[in-house]
């Protein structure tokens, strides 16, 4: 039972607003970079033979790889998102659509047989990101003018 | 401020079902990406290893690479369970694209216990497949 309370108390220990905000500039301009250096639309047309999505993997709900023209839009879109959530602006909504989309690019990748690891562990840290809620309005606040003293899990609770 | 009344309320039910499902695919294989099962080098390796080339005849100097080519050796692993309009399709595609004759796929298989200095020897070179604009055709 004490071991449990120290997990506990070590998953949600207070934090710095100002380190929290650096988190999550530095993880959504990394995505970003990921994003804009990446070439999907090379696969992104392959014909229907060659997609091959991993057993588990949620690209087995299409039949196919997406137009060129698709991934273009998607990784556009992405993109710009993404940079969206990292200046804190409209965080929630960007940073899902970053992430959705960075899903779906990262599945076109992994359809052409063999699964790449490449962007998982960034994406499983932008999905904590995303579940702390530390984008809100607020922690943009925070980074601009940092609130005083230190909160748990962003400055959307800070006083 | 308690920590713990801070904490969103369904916090702790994500954490546990996110590290739950980071273990699980960790020590479980799955590869439910991007809960990975971090299979990068772990994989059993015998000393028999095999590889795979394309080769396209007439091809113009210029032609792009095309996008079929990606991952030859994984398309090529099970190239040959898929079914004959499968297989000319990519075939047809990777020669139309290539702009060549035909694109010969070479299967290379080599044993790493067998040693020519500090090297392998090296890999027996056997045609498998000869891809046309009118199909697949497997090596006799």
């Amino acid at each position: 039972m004490r071991l449990l309370e120290r997990v506990d108390a070590w998953l949600f220990a207070a934090e710095d607003a100002r380190r929290l905000a650096a988190m999550r500039i530095g993880l959504c301009l990394l995505l970003a970079l990921r994003l804009a250096t990446t070439d999907y639309a090379h696969v992104a047309q392959q014909q229907a033979s060659l997609f091959r999505p991993a057993p588990l993997s949620y690209m087995r709900l299409f039949t196919h790889m997406p137009s060129h023209e698709v991934a273009i839009a998607l990784q556009a879109v992405a993109i710009v998102a993404t940079l969206l959530a990292a200046a804190g602006l409209v965080f929630r909504l960007a940073l899902s659509l970053a992430i959705a989309c960075s899903l779906l690019l990262n599945g076109i990748l992994d359809s052409t047989g063999r699964v790449i690891v490449g962007d998982a562990l960034l994406t499983l840290c932008l999905l904590v990101l995303l579940a702390s809620g530390t984008g809100f309005a607020p922690t943009t606040n925070c980074w601009v003018t940092p609130c005083a003293g230190t909160v748990c899990v962003g400055c959307a609770s800070a006083p | 401020m308690s920590t713990h009344a801070a904490a969103p309320r369904y916090a702790r039910p994500f954490a546990a079902a996110f590290l739950g499902a980071v273990a699980v695919c960790g020590f479980g294989s799955f590869n439910a990406w991007p809960f990975s099962n971090w299979e990068l080098f772990s994989r059993l390796r015998t000393d028999a290893q095999t590889s795979w080339q394309a080769a396209a005849v007439g091809a113009r100097p210029d032609a792009p690479v095309p996008h079929g080519y990606r991952e030859l050796t994984s398309v090529m692993r099970g190239f040959a369970k898929l079914t004959p309009a499968e297989q000319n399709a990519i075939c047809v595609r990777w020669t139309r694209e290539a702009g060549a004759r035909a694109v010969l796929v070479y299967r290379f298989d080599w044993l790493l216990s067998v040693r020519q200095g500090q090297r392998a020897a090296p890999p027996h070179r056997s045609l498998a497949w000869t891809c046309t604009a009118k199909g697949a055709h497997a090596a006799p």
